[in-house]
């Protein structure tokens, strides 16, 4: 150290010393007293930003290494340059080399047959991410080792767990300004190559299988996650099949770029698809969710979420989701309320398997149940968390004022969602939802209910394709729409109709509702009804489920007096299913000049063979058809999406359409699905 | 006491080493490299003579300022390799990082 005799520093010099014991140990020692400040052996110095020490021998790469942003990550063949080696090491790193043209032996870089590596990208934080429903998550691209793998597609792995469906999206790609992957808060980004990937064979969430072409097909990842909270990281970990000998010599240098994570697809029948994502415990969401999950999480856990259910964490050999076990499921309930509301009880539904229940006697629907108490709200809290773990699970409502409603929203196909709505409400009035099905977690999207609300009524009777569970041509009554916001960046609206005769009010599925085919009673496709208030929109995302090899094309239409799809608003184009299940994207701006509703459609057209040349609508020849001024059933499949086809879709003679009939491959309503971001 | 060895950037850096052994029959080398591998970048040389004669296992190691100055990074590698005749044999255990600091006064 240094002393200080009034003007005057005495110093010493440092000198290092390297003692070297008879095992080769080696300790750097000080020959002499500390030197002058800031050069003591002791001082760690400063070192620069992004500089680090470069990784430790043999440094081998497990699932947590957070890497910088960046276009490529990783440049397998050569040194790797972690950017945060320091939070490395200590952990192993396998990185397996696969650089035909060079050296496959370093001292970093070993392949190993049977090894894989585990990346963990970290990039794609949702820095715009609105909260709402829902939400993108782009990949951003990382270079695979040439001939790494062998190529790759999404496959789905039937193991009973998450699937992913397949999607030739040239079309849509095509559709897609070229460079709109670069504009702002664009989320939809295009994968250009491919590569060869596994997840864990024992992670039971999701499989991804492939092989590396090196050509140029594109594959969007129908990973869903609907509800990511501003500033979440998603962080997603990929596993990389290391290759085989041919593959190493393939010379092909790929990369990768997952598109997005949506989050929309709805269970195939049968059950054999559905929906993974991931979701990184941060600073900020992890006391939400320690509130609702039934497992501890801790910062920097990667969850994996099953049909937006978290079901464990990732790297965990098993999950929730094994028959018998029980998601927790949470439903935050936000009500509005006047000063009047006073206090809302939440029951849910018990058995009398469930032991002691609070013997509380809700009559509903004719039916006497028993409830017990979850929880009370009253109208001076934001919001209620109701704990209902499993499913299906019912909620009783005891009304304790004058307005209340709230809903609950139920599986991530939005099949069913019940609302209560009570005005003056009085005391001991009830109300009752049933879900069906397991709730739909929203981690950090409250439902709310928008206030004041919105009621939208029409001057003449909207004849609507009727809602499930009411007779196709019921002629209702919009009554009012609840927007679900997203910080008013991105969201949905639900429609909420009335019997136009009773007044009665039609609980709504959705969040986008699915409504029968109004032109058919036999191939109950849907539409897709939202409200969108006027405004510009960035991006507008329309997509069905459609299996078959047909041809759609996905518009937005504006709801006329009638209820009908009126002026065409937006064409996103045609895209080709060729065969393969899957969904379509549409991407686009728009500006919606006035509030209105309307209808996303995802029209089809039959693949016709070489000698028929009819179309859905009966035209001839291999063309759009216009948008028709009457419904009639000769446009039977007309908008077919969503919902389930029975049968065939129909001819303007309602005879099956000539081979190859499209056949329909639909899963519970929501399909078209529209939702909107609006330009900030 | 420490795990690295600190050198100093723009600066000639001399050091002792102590080994436990008569070493006054035997040559050594030492570099410094990028990372701790004989294929990554070379960032110094060090001169390795003994303090005496080399019985006492003492050795000195300079690096030469014109080395240093030419390091664009803050860490590398460096060992000390040991020639008995025509054997070249270790000294380290493993290779010891090498911090590169920089200096004030020109």
């Amino acid at each position: 150290m240094s002393t200080f005799f009034e003007d005057r520093v005495e110093v010493k010099v440092v000198t290092q010393r390297i003692e070297v014991d008879h095992a080769g140990n080696v300790t750097v020692v000080e020959a002499g007293p500390v030197g002058p400040r800031g050069f003591s052996a002791d001082d760690e110095g400063v070192v620069p930003e992004h500089e680090h020490p470069p990784p430790p021998i043999s440094i081998v790469l497990s699932g947590s290494h957070n890497a910088t942003s960046g276009d490529v990550v990783y440049s397998f063949g050569r040194p790797v340059e972690l950017p945060d080696a320091s939070e490395c090491e200590g952990e192993e790193v396998l990185i397996v080399a696969a650089n035909a043209g060079g050296p496959k032996t370093d001292v970093l870089i070993t392949p190993v047959s049977g090894q894989s590596i585990s990346i963990n990208f970290p990039w794609f934080i949702l820095e715009d991410n609105v909260g709402g429903f829902p939400n993108w998550a782009s990949f951003k691209s990382v270079e695979v080792p040439s001939g790494f793998g062998g190529g790759w597609t999404w496959v789905g792995t039937h193991t009973g767990g998450p699937q992913f469906v397949k999607t030739n999206i040239d079309a849509a790609i095509a559709a897609i300004p070229t460079d709109s992957w670069k504009k702002p808060n664009s989320r939809a980004r295009l994968l250009s190559q491919s590569f060869h990937e596994t997840w864990p064979i024992d992670a039971k969430c999701f499989r991804f299988e492939g092989v590396v072409s090196g050509g140029s097909s594109s594959y969007i990842c129908n990973a869903g996650w609907g509800n990511i909270p501003d500033g979440i990281d998603l962080r997603f970990d990929l596993i990389l099949r290391p290759p085989t000998d041919e593959q190493m010599n393939s010379g092909t240098s790929v990369f990768m770029e997952l598109v997005t994570i949506q989050d929309n697809i709805t269970p195939m029948s049968g059950g054999d698809r559905m929906e993974a994502a991931f979701l990184i415990v941060t600073e900020s969401n992890v006391t939400l969710l320690r509130e609702q999950l039934d497992f501890d999480v801790s910062i920097g856990d990667i969850l994996v979420f099953w049909e937006h259910v978290a079901i464990g964490k990732l790297g965990e050999t098993s999950y929730r989701g094994d028959a018998g076990v029980q998601y927790h499921n949470r439903i935050k309930l936000r009500f509005v309320a006047d000063t009047n509301a006073g206090e809302v009880r939440f029951y849910r539904g018990v058995t009398a398997s469930e032991g002691e229940y609070e013997d509380h006697d809700i009559t509903t629907q004719g039916q006497h149940r028993h409830w017990r108490l979850v929880g009370t709200a009253s109208h001076e809290d934001a919001e209620s968390i109701v704990d209902m773990a499993g499913w299906p699970v019912e909620i009783g409502l005891r009304f304790k004022g004058d307005l209340f409603w709230m809903e609950a929203y139920h599986g991530p196909d939005g099949t069913l969602i019940d609302d209560v709505r009570a005005t003056d409400a009085n005391p001991g009035d009830t109300a009752f939802i049933s879900t069906g099905g397991r709730f739909w977690e929203r981690y950090g999207l409250n439902i709310e209910v928008v206030e004041p609300p919105v009621y939208v009524e029409s001057d003449s009777p909207l004849l609507l394709p009727s809602p499930i569970g009411l007779p196709n041509g019921k002629t209702v009554k919009v009554v009012d729409e609840l927007w679900v916001p997203g910080d008013d960046e991105l969201g949905y609206s639900l429609p909420r109709f009335s019997d136009y005769d009773s007044g009665e009010v039609f609980s709504q599925p959705g969040p986008f509702g699915t409504y029968s085919n109004y032109v058919s009673t036999l191939a109950e496709a849907a539409f897709t009804a939202v409200f969108l208030p006027a405004g510009d929109y960035e991006e507008i995302f329309i997509y069905c489920t459609i299996a078959g090899n047909v041809t759609v094309r996905l518009c937005l239409d504006s709801v006329g007096g009638n209820g009908l799809p009126e002026e065409l608003l937006v064409d996103a184009g045609t895209v080709n299913t060729s065969g393969a299940a899957g969904f379509k994207t549409a991407l686009m701006e728009w500006t919606n000049p006035v509030d209105r509703w309307v209808w996303g459609r995802a029209q089809t057209e039959a693949v016709v063979s070489a000698t028929t040349v009819t179309t859905l609508n009966g035209q001839a020849g291999n063309q759009w058809p216009p948008w028709p001024t009457l419904p009639s059933s000769a446009n039977a499949g007309r908008g077919i999406c969503g919902g389930r086809v029975v049968g065939h879709a129909l001819g303007p003679n309602k005879q099956p359409l000539d081979s190859p009939t499209p056949t329909f491959l639909l899963n519970s309503p929501g399909s078209p699905r529209i939702w909107v971001r609006r330009a900030a | 006491m420490s795990g690295e060895l600190i050198v100093h950037k723009n600066r000639t850096n001399r050091i002792t080493l102590g080994l436990k052994y008569d070493a006054s029959g035997e040559s050594f080398t030492a570099q410094i490299r990028k990372e701790a591998n004989q294929t990554s970048d070379l960032l110094g040389t060090w001169e390795v003579e003994f303090a005496t004669d080399g019985v006492d296992g003492e050795l000195v190691l300079t690096l030469p300022q014109t080395d240093v100055d030419a390091v664009n990074v803050n860490y590398g590698y460096m060992d000390l390799k040991r020639t008995v005749g025509s054997i070249h044999l270790p000294v380290f255990a493993k290779p010891l990082q090498v911090k590169f600091k920089e200096v004030v006064t020109v």
